[in-house]
């Protein structure tokens, strides 16, 4: 049994209670300003630049009963979007100084009306990303980070410079930088994290002030170097799918036989993966990154690259099996894993697919899920055809024999 | 209990169904049952637009031409010139669902593949009759970034089920920026590069500016329609509700297209000199939030004969304020990018404020009595603007609003007597409206019927 990580629950200290947490109240208490954003077209970079604090919005680890958002949108509507309305009308946010939502899907859209409509925060905007990747397309978004830019610059009263811009990025990139030191630990056969302490530690990043949880990065990867902890598990996991918050979803995993290692998801290698190019100029290099350096998000027309990603994650981590979370009516994950599954099983890679809500615990219901699908990976550790696709049975009648 | 079909609808064999050539059947069909039945002569003449535009996307090539399938707010326009027949996914799948008495096989189709049940049906329609392989195979897939939708890359999925190439119009959240419109210029600009790879030709710009004016043309006539469905008494019949913009959707950038507009906006414009109402007493006069349901069009028709209501507008069908497109007569490909961003429904696409306002101008201009919203689930852009349309329409308006859930194609979660019920509330709710019965006041003041109002 490893200890906790100290650095961990520094940062879990500072981020509760939910959302409202020390560290932001610490911020407030100076008289600075807080922007909530959703999603992932938002560049925190210009809000850090702003001198301002970035607050990913979302769930966490707790159900979120939906009332008066039901009533605003209907079932059919993406549960983040629809979840995100109720913590706003509950008041969860009201902290906020301003909020900044990418509009990524119909969900998105409708969220920053509603909430516009409903619950207003001082300052409300929205931002959206091109589906394409194209030269043209990331013209479009530098474009609309330009117009967004003299916004922010309004409602602070300055406008951001960018020499702001540039500082900004080299703190962001150091986080890149760190969170990709920790994933690149959870290659090891035996990873010093699960997969449920490391969605806490990302969720924690865009909960605090960068600096401070840099530092506290810098602590936990020294404290893995100096305690040779490890985790013992002999099934390695891969998540991808819809947006996570909820770390005892996989922890329900990981209570098994069996470790995260790496992920497809927008609090994962999708948030923290690549870095942006500080030789650029700042506006133009935070374009690339968060349209076309980033993995696709699934919504994006080029399923092949998202596709790419995963695979590249799958192999890089050596996972023995993929755990798809897609949640209900979530079209655009639906489609491409039906499409997913085929190329994962012609990897040789066994597929569990979950429909889910977004803010789903840990249930039995869920457990058995789990224990089924991680004692079937480890029935077919002893079955090397089952492993390795390439190799075929061509007798069953005596002693398995091969072909290749 | 399913939607109650309209009387005379021929019933096809499930396994037909698909079929082209058995829906086209099945649609002359109708045709010849609802001969001399109907109260405007336009209304077979759409239909049988419906069914050319139909064949005429199927035997493209035996009369040597490509056929592209195509989504909506999609520029047909740049098709023609390059001999390239358009068929819109939504006109085949719709009429499919509408000549097939709830019995869509391809619905079904769509839930054993895994799709989500909750989208819009006319796409579960298309992308899983193109996984089935029974939709009519075209030489591409070309289209738009539409609110219909809301997994807008799927049609280049469906392409590759067809194994055909495609090119997706990628089409900016935020319509009215500089910038947005630059991209969308682009956007254009690439497909015809799309289209001229594909088929080998060049572009004629010559007739290209020809069917740009005649598209920009069927848009002043579609408006002047519009206007005419804002008169009062309404001289629309909810019969021919879809026609101006079914043929537009089909048609548009061809004399056809001009010729059927102009011929629905004459007959219009006589029934209103002649003061000749969709029906006798006309009571209720009805905006809708999105569309009439296309699933069953005896709903406004019994609303008709049981209320004396009348469908002035359905938003899909409101066109700006100022939709004047044609940007540069010169520049046809520019122009067609802003008939696209600027066209009838844009605001669905945009955010909630400018739906609003769109909505709220169609119901002033069209004097609407109260707003109906048919809230299709599987269309999440409307759906999820429901419940602000209806704070904002009744705190702006005072106009009385119902949302009445049904799906537009597949068999509704609502009954066709459950419609019913919840129109008898809301229309009660109506007549008791102060703004109702101010306006009725009004009314009987008005000029001879027929007439403006002021």
């Amino acid at each position: 049994m490893n200890a906790p990580l100290k650095a961990l629950l520094e940062m879990q200290r500072l981020t509760t209670p939910f959302p409202r947490g020390t560290a932001v109240e610490d911020w407030k208490a100076v008289g600075r300003r807080v922007v909530g954003f959703v999603g992932l077209a938002v560049p925190e970079e210009i809000i850090h630049a702003a001198r301002m604090l970035p607050f990913r919005v979302s769930a966490d680890n707790d159900p979120v009963v939906l009332r008066e958002a039901a009533a605003c949108m209907p079932a059919t509507t993406s549960p983040v979007a629809r979840t995100t309305l109720q913590m706003a009308l509950d008041g969860k946010y009201d902290f906020l100084d301003g909020v900044v939502v990418s509009v990524v899907d119909e969900g998105s859209c409708r969220l920053v009306d509603s909430w516009r409509s409903h619950a207003p925060r001082p300052y409300m905007d929205s931002l959206s990303l091109p589906q394409k990747r194209t030269e043209e397309a990331c013209a479009l978004y530098l474009a609309d980070l330009e117009d967004w830019r003299r916004r922010m610059s309004e409602m602070r009263g300055v406008y951001i410079v960018a020499r702001d811009l540039k500082r900004a990025i080299v703190v962001y990139n150091r986080t890149r930088e760190l969170m990709q030191q920790l994933y690149a630990l959870r290659e090891r056969e035996r990873p010093p994290v699960t997969g449920a302490e490391t969605l806490e530690i990302v969720k924690a990043a865009t909960r605090m002030p960068r600096d401070l949880f840099n530092a506290l990065l810098e602590s936990l990867l020294a404290e893995i170097a100096s305690t040779g902890r490890e985790i013992r598990k002999s099934r390695r996991l891969m998540v991808v799918g819809s947006e996570l918050q909820n770390s005892t979803w996989i922890g329900a995993a990981e209570d098994l036989d069996a470790v995260v290692v790496t992920d497809e998801l927008c609090t994962g290698t999708r948030y923290c993966f690549g870095r942006v190019d500080a030789t650029l100029p700042p506006m133009e290099a935070l374009a690339r990154y968060y349209l076309q350096a980033r993995a696709p998000r699934p919504g994006a027309w080029s399923a092949g690259e998202r596709f790419a990603h995963i695979f590249e994650m799958a192999s890089r981590y050596k996972v023995d099996g993929v755990i798809a979370r897609i949640q209900h009516d979530d079209a655009e994950y639906a489609r491409d894993r039906m499409l997913l599954q085929k190329k994962m099983a012609a990897r040789g890679i066994p597929m569990l697919e979950l429909d889910v809500e977004y803010c789903d615990v840990r249930s039995a219901q869920l457990v058995a899920r789990f224990e089924a699908f991680v004692g079937a990976l480890q029935g077919r550790a002893a079955d090397p055809v089952k492993r390795d696709p390439t190799r075929r049975r061509v007798d069953s009648g005596s002693s398995p024999r091969t072909v290749h | 209990m399913p939607f109650r079909k309209l009387k005379n609808r021929p019933v096809l064999d499930e396994k037909t169904l698909v079929g082209p050539r058995a829906l086209i059947d099945a649609v002359n069909g109708y045709i010849k049952v609802q001969k001399g039945k109907t109260q405007l002569q336009s209304t077979p003449r759409y239909l049988q637009l419906v069914v050319k535009s139909i064949e005429q996307a199927i035997h493209a090539k035996e009369n040597g031409n490509f056929y592209a399938v195509h989504s909506t707010e999609f520029p047909i326009e740049l098709l023609w010139p390059l001999g390239i027949t358009p068929l819109l996914n939504e006109l085949y799948s719709t009429v499919i669902c509408l000549v097939g008495n709830g019995k869509n096989r391809s619905l079904t189709a769509a839930d054993d593949t895994g799709f989500p049940r909750r989208n819009d049906p006319h796409y579960r329609t298309f992308y899983d009759m193109a996984e089935a392989g029974t939709w009519p195979a075209p030489d591409f897939v070309a289209w738009c970034s539409s609110p219909c939708d809301p997994v807008s890359k799927r049609p280049g999925m469906a392409a590759r089920c067809m194994e055909v190439p495609s090119f997706g119009l990628d089409r900016p959240y935020k319509i009215l920026t500089p910038q947005g419109m630059d991209y969308f210029v682009r956007e254009h600009r690439a497909l015809l590069r799309f289209l001229e790879e594909q088929t080998g030709r060049e572009m004629d710009y010559d007739y290209l500016k020809e069917v740009t004016q005649l598209s920009f043309r069927a848009t002043q006539v579609y408006r002047e329609i519009n206007e005419l469905r804002g008169r009062v008494p309404c001289p629309l019949p909810a019969e021919a509700s879809f026609a101006p913009m079914t043929v537009y959707g089909a048609w548009a950038g061809t004399q056809t297209c001009v010729d059927f507009l102009e011929q629905l906006r004459d007959e219009l414009q006589d029934r209103v000199d002649r003061g000749i109402g969709a029906v006798p007493d006309e009571r209720f006069r009805c905006a809708c939030a999105t569309s009439l349901p296309f699933l069953d069009c005896g709903i406004m028709a019994q609303a008709e004969r049981r209320y004396g209501a009348v469908n002035v507008m359905d938003h899909l069908q409101w066109w700006r304020d100022d939709p004047d497109w044609l940007i540069d007569p010169e520049d046809p490909v520019a122009s067609l990018a802003y008939r696209v961003q600027f066209g009838a429904s844009d605001a669905l696409y945009g955010t909630a404020m400018d739906y609003v306002e769109q909505l709220r101008q169609a119901a002033v201009k069209c004097r609407a009595d109260g707003v109906i919203c048919f809230n299709s689930p599987g269309s999440r852009h409307a759906a999820a603007d429901c419940r602000t349309l209806k704070d904002a329409i009744e705190h702006s308006l005072d106009l009385p609003w119902a949302a009445i859930d049904c799906d537009t194609l597949a068999t509704s979660p609502t009954s066709f007597d459950a419609v019913m019920a919840e129109l008898d509330a809301f229309f009660e709710s109506v007549e008791k409206s102060r703004p109702y019965q101010e306006r009725n006041r009004q009314r009987g003041l008005r000029p001879a019927a027929g007439r403006a109002m002021a």
